[in-house]
């Protein structure tokens, strides 16, 4: 069953001179439970097909449905409240907030849903990441691979429907970037979580169970390589 | 251009709004020291052309015995060695009786008509200017005061331009006995008597009532009359009366005065010692320290130095304001580059390259910014000057009367100054490069791999990490609301409250902007209180003309020197039981005659009477309950308790009395239907206090009471008629009085206390605050009616002290005619009664009120419009200061955000988080700008302090409130700006930026 269907969907950046066609009428479907690798050189449109999927940009047009639902059909307050729910986003440089602790870092969505805290599952995620004993440390008592690290808790936090991830390794060393790589996997293995991961790196790509990849705003091949 | 310079061109180019904040800012800055100095210096300048004009631009006045001095100084080179140069010269000739100058009409006061001979630029340096004519150019002609004139006295004394006059002078010979002077009295010295007991006084009473000093070696000479003056000037009037000018080298031996400019002298002193210095045996030296004031030579005054104090106040509040407003601006500018900085560090760029970068931002923004604050601070400066020209010209000019004209063409302009204008340059620049020292370091020490790795916004000290670690450890939920924001404002709020927290600088620079903000509005506030109070000093009249009239019903008029003293004989006298029987007709006489005066004057055209009094001064006995610490200056102590002070007596009329009674709140009849003595106390007064020099509320009466005045004296069957306080050493003293001189010149003299006194019982009733009160004294007070007044025997003893007053309204339109009207019935007035009671002596005036309010009113409004001008522009600074600061550090915190916002934090979660922040902000920025403007407040309040005694320091809780709501426009505007960056629509745009 597919979770996210895309179609027709261009955006258009800046006016007259500037203007770019970031993205250009790209259609696709990513089923339940799918690991899907996005590649392509740098600039061809994968960040903007990327955001635009996880509820962050408006398209100029085209549709996202996310479980049958027109995604852009919601106010920008509705589409907040999407995106903390149904969706984890992880980016290449971890963005966290840095006044906050690991743990409240991680739990951000959840507070700003209103919402209880499930101990349990942050008990759970924080042993699972390998973090259980810097709960209390800010963002800059932290090697780049636990910052990731925290980031992939922050976007699991709340079961999301879909784990979007922009270059998650593109910062990282080789060793950190499998550890990465494992920890996302192992979610996508483990627990079903639908994941789309953008990458330049092929070890990455090829332990995907699709891979897209894309060139100046089209997707240009789409090879499903297992399953 | 280099590298780093493209760099930062482009870098301003990009952050327009703020490049464009903070080139006003620094344009702000210089417009305000520029105008707060021009205005300072145009104002002196007009007063330094006036000092010019009125009196010249003489700074020393040495007084030599011999004006041979003069001339020897000049040769022997000591005026020259001590700096000074001569400028002028004034030298005794003689001194001619108003006698032997024929008739001149009489009302004339003045003992002599002085003969001087000037030698110098007379016009610049001393002053003076002809009414008509020109001055004299030599020796025998002669400038005569116009009041000699024949078109002034109407009599043909051949005193008119062109004629031939011939004066007849001779020198003045101190009284016998007193030649302790050599004998012979010069120019400076008043008029020598000596009563009966050998007290000597020089007071300029006139020669025929004492023993008093002579004419003697009489000689003639003849001039042609060449010019008149009018004007009175310091260097026309002498001790004696008027002067007659030639143009005539001091000879030996004559009087001189020896007029100095001293060019190279920094102060007073300086200009005092050179004079003495040039002239080691000078008399006495004399400072032109109006002048010297404005030239910036400084004298004690304590108004001055108010002024002084405030201005230097000011200008603290302003270069604290502008530093901070542009250290900001800059500040901000590095923290907000210090990635690009270190990435241009990682390519080589060295520390040197880096400061300079920021360096050139400062020259570019100061280069703009300076030059464009010093033209719009001249031209706002002109602007407001050009406004406030005719209003000032009408309120520090008009009043000058006739002989004015010599100020035409005086104008209160923009003096341009190339010093003020350099200085102003130098401290905007100077101000900008020590806002830029701190970024300029900060800069430099940026570290390649750390900005590098550094994508982190907002900087968090080790405090941030161990309340962070506390956080993890504490059985608290972890998104519990935290703090006050997070309690009211929800999850937004909570992160808030962590960021103030846990960050380093905990929002500081937004906060010390919103202080400054707050410091500098409350200061404005507090600018137009303290000036207000300043200005209050003046009255407030509530009528606009006062004709007022002296009559002397003993004193002979005329200047028939002989004659007068047997007229005086002859006249109803003082010191027999008969005189006091007449002074009694002649009391019933003088009050019908001023009724009718007051009956004539109502009948002027367009003229609204509001009522007459007449005045005289006496004493009282006063109990301790009754007496107000006002009076402590001026009354006598009585081993009981009471004192005895000095007290004025008003007879109103029912008109007059009846407004009173109902401005005081009581009942007329209260009064005017009691059988005994009943009165309304004048309670307060506004006056300078004669100790300290201050102004202040004093209180002369402390209660209402009984009290007893004193109804007539004598001593040895003698009436006292006229009292002075009598200082002791110790600044007790004692009220003395003293009769009328009889014929030989003798006069009684005692203690008030050692008289023989008769005194009423008076029961005052009601006390009139300053305000109810029709005029202020600085003695006790009382009113009552007249018709009451004079059926309880009061006055009748001081008619030769009473004086009328008349207080009239009248249209505005028909002022000036007005005024002529009421001079004309005045004299009219005058001229009967002298001719219905030959050797009577009248003295008359008329002020006109209503022109004194409306120049004290112009002044204020000059006053108002520049602190107006000058608050509005430090506000401007003020919100410049604080849009600039939260835009900023909102800007630089645009990537957090959209992280914030892209992980799914709604707008009002955001929106609320940063209310919460700027609450923060603003409620720290309040407390430290109220306690920093409560201090600048106090300061101010002490430089005002030795002007105004009584001006309690209170809180401007309208400025607060004012200073709050602007605080918080500002802060809407700049988070409204800010929010405008951080719109959710960019986030993309934000999480791309690097
Ligand atoms: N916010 C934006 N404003 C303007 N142009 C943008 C914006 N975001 C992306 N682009 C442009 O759209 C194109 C696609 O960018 P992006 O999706 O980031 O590519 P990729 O992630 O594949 O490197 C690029 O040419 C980029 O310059
Ligand atoms: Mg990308």
């Amino acid at each position: 069953m597919d979770i996210l269907s895309v179609s027709h969907l261009t955006k258009v950046y800046g006016e007259g001179e500037q203007r770019t066609r970031a993205l250009d009428d790209v259609s696709l479907s990513i089923a339940e439970g799918d690991f899907v690798a996005i590649i392509g050189a740098s600039g061809s449109g994968k960040s903007t097909l990327l955001h635009l999927m996880g509820g962050v940009d408006r398209p100029t047009s085209g549709t996202v449905l996310m479980n049958g639902q027109d995604v852009y059909a919601r106010s920008d307050e509705a589409l907040a409240v999407f995106r903390r729910r149904e969706v984890g986003l992880i980016y290449q440089f971890y963005n966290l907030v840095p006044v906050l602790n690991v743990e409240e870092n991680m739990t951000l969505p959840v507070a700003l849903d209103g919402r209880v805290v499930n101990d349990e599952r942050l008990h759970d995620l924080l042993n699972r990441l390998g973090l259980a004993g810097k709960r209390g440390c800010l963002p800059n008592q932290l090697s780049g691979g636990q910052q990731q690290r925290v980031a992939i808790g922050r976007a699991l936090m709340n079961a999301p429907a879909i784990v979007l991830a922009d270059e998650p390794t593109g910062n990282l060393d080789t060793k950190n970037s499998r550890e990465i790589m494992e920890l996302l996997v192992q979610s996508n293995r483990d627990f079903g979580q639908t994941l789309v991961v953008i990458t330049h790196d092929e070890d990455i790509a090829l332990m995907a169970d699709r891979v897209i990849s894309m060139e100046d705003g089209r997707i240009v091949s789409d090879e499903r390589i297992r399953r | 251009m280099s590298v780093m310079g493209r760099f930062t061109t482009r870098s301003l180019k990009k952050n327009l709004v703020r490049t464009i904040v903070t080139v006003l800012g620094v344009a702000l800055s210089a417009l305000l020291v520029t105008a707060v100095l021009s205005t300072f210096v145009s104002l002196n300048r007009f007063l330094y052309d006036m000092e010019l004009a009125e009196s010249g631009s003489w700074e020393a006045c040495v007084e030599l015995a011999d004006g041979a001095q003069a001339a020897l100084a000049q040769e022997d080179g000591s005026l020259s060695a001590a700096g000074a140069q001569l400028a002028a010269t004034l030298s005794d000739i003689g001194f001619c009786s108003y006698d032997d100058l024929g008739e001149t009409g009489g009302n004339n006061d003045m003992s002599y008509l002085a003969l001087k001979g000037f030698n110098g630029d007379v016009s610049s340096v001393l002053g003076l200017r002809c009414t008509d004519g020109r001055l004299p150019q030599s020796a025998d002609e002669v400038l005569l005061p116009y009041n000699l004139s024949d078109e002034n006295t109407g009599y043909d004394n051949g005193y008119r331009l062109g004629a031939t006059v011939t004066l007849t002078f001779g020198q003045r010979q101190a009284p016998e006995g007193r030649a302790d002077v050599g004998g012979r009295l010069n120019s400076s010295q008043g008029f020598y008597v000596v009563d009966a007991n050998g007290v000597t006084s020089a007071n300029g009473a006139r020669p025929e009532e004492m023993v008093s000093e002579t004419l003697v070696d009489k000689q003639t000479r003849s001039f042609t009359v060449v010019g008149f003056y009018s004007r009175w000037n310091q260097a026309v009037v002498t001790g004696v009366g008027w002067t007659a000018f030639t143009a005539e080298p001091p000879a030996p031996g004559a009087f001189t005065e020896a007029y100095l400019e001293v060019p190279g002298a920094q102060t007073s002193a300086e200009v005092e010692s050179a004079a003495t210095q040039a002239f080691p045996d000078a008399e006495a030296v004399q400072l032109h320290n109006s002048l010297l004031r404005t030239r910036g030579v400084t004298s004690q005054s304590p108004l001055w130095e108010s002024f002084g104090a405030i201005v230097a106040i000011m200008a603290v509040v302003v270069i604290v304001a502008c530093i901070s407003l542009i250290y900001n601006a800059f500040n901000i500018s590095v923290v907000q580059r210090m990635r690009q900085f270190g990435l241009l560090a990682s390519i080589g760029a060295t520390k040197r390259q880096l400061r300079r970068s920021v360096a050139l931002e400062g020259a570019i923004i100061a280069g703009i910014g300076v030059p464009l604050g010093i033209l719009a601070g001249l031209g706002a400066t002109a602007a407001a000057l050009a406004w406030a020209n005719p209003l000032f010209m009408e309120s520090v000019v008009g009043d000058v009367g006739p002989g004015g004209n010599y100020l035409d063409g005086l104008s209160l302009g923009l003096h341009i100054d190339g010093g003020i204008i350099a200085f102003a340059a130098v401290l905007t620049v100077f101000t900008v490069f020590a806002s830029l020292l701190v970024p300029m370091l900060r800069a430099g020490k940026a570290s390649p791999i750390e900005s590098i790795r550094d994508t982190r916004s907002v900087r968090i000290g080790r405090r941030g990490m161990r309340k962070a670690a506390a956080a993890a450890r504490s059985k608290r939920a972890i998104w519990a609301p935290r703090g006050f924001a997070g309690r009211v404002m929800g999850v937004g709020g909570t992160i808030a409250s962590l960021n103030r927290s846990r960050e380093k600088s905990k929002g500081r620079t937004a906060s010390a902007a919103l202080a400054v903000a707050v410091t500098l509005m409350m200061t404005a506030g507090q600018l137009d209180v303290t000036l207000s109070t300043l200005t209050r000093t003046a009255d407030v009249i509530p009528y606009d003309f006062m004709v007022f009239s002296y009559i002397d019903i003993n004193r002979p008029s005329g200047n028939g020197g002989e004659q007068a003293v047997s007229d005086d004989g002859d006249a109803p006298a003082t010191a027999d039981d008969g005189g006091a029987a007449d002074a009694g007709s002649s009391y019933d006489e003088v009050i019908d005659a001023y009724g009718n005066l007051y009956r004539d004057l109502s009948q002027v055209e367009a003229v609204q009477p509001r009522g007459w009094q007449v005045s005289y001064d006496t004493a009282g006995i006063v109990p301790a309950s009754v007496t107000g610490d006002a009076v402590g200056m001026v009354k006598a102590e009585l081993p009981d308790g009471d004192c005895m002070p000095l007290l004025t007596v008003c007879l109103m009329d029912d008109q007059l009395f009846d407004e009173l009674c109902s401005r005081v709140g009581i009942d007329p009849q209260e009064i005017t239907e009691s059988e005994t003595p009943k009165a309304i106390g004048a309670g307060t007064t506004y006056s300078r206090n004669p100790e300290t020099g201050t102004f202040s509320e004093q209180s002369l009466f402390a209660s209402t009471g009984a009290i007893r005045v004193l109804q007539g004296s004598s001593v040895n069957g003698a009436p006292l008629t006229s009292f002075y306080f009598d200082y002791g050493d110790d600044g007790s003293g004692e009220i003395w009085g003293c009769s009328r001189p009889d014929a030989e010149g003798n006069q009684e003299l005692s203690p008030l206390a050692e008289a023989d006194n008769v005194l009423a019982d008076v029961d005052v009733v009601a006390i009139a605050g300053k305000d109810a009160f029709f005029s202020s004294s600085n003695e006790m007070t009382i009113a009552m009616p007249l018709s009451k007044g004079v059926e309880w025997g009061f006055g009748r003893s001081f008619m030769n002290s009473m004086s009328f007053s008349a207080m009239l309204d009248c249209d505005h339109d028909r002022m000036m005619d007005t005024e002529e009207d009421l001079y004309a019935a005045t004299n009219g007035f005058s001229s009967s009664f002298v001719k219905a009671y030959p050797g009577t002596y009248v003295h008359t005036g008329v002020s006109n009120l209503y022109s004194s309010q409306v120049s004290m009113t112009n002044l204020v409004s000059i006053v108002r419009l520049f602190s107006l001008l000058f608050s509005v522009i430090l506000v401007l600074i003020a919100m410049a200061n604080v849009f600039n600061t939260l835009t900023n550090s909102l800007a630089l915190r645009r990537r957090e955000f959209a992280v914030m916002q892209s992980i799914g934090m709604g707008r009002r979660t955001f929106r609320s988080m940063i209310a919460a922040e700027c609450v923060g902000y603003g409620a720290w920025g309040l407390v430290f700008g109220v306690v920093a403007s409560l201090v600048v407040g106090l300061a101010l309040n002490m430089a005002l302090g030795s002007t105004i005694e009584n001006a309690a320091f209170t809180v401007p809780w309208a400025y607060l409130g004012l200073s709050l709501a602007l605080v918080v426009v500002a802060m809407g505007l700049s988070v409204a700006w800010g929010l405008h960056l951080c719109r959710s629509r960019n986030i993309v745009e934000a999480l791309r930026m690097e």
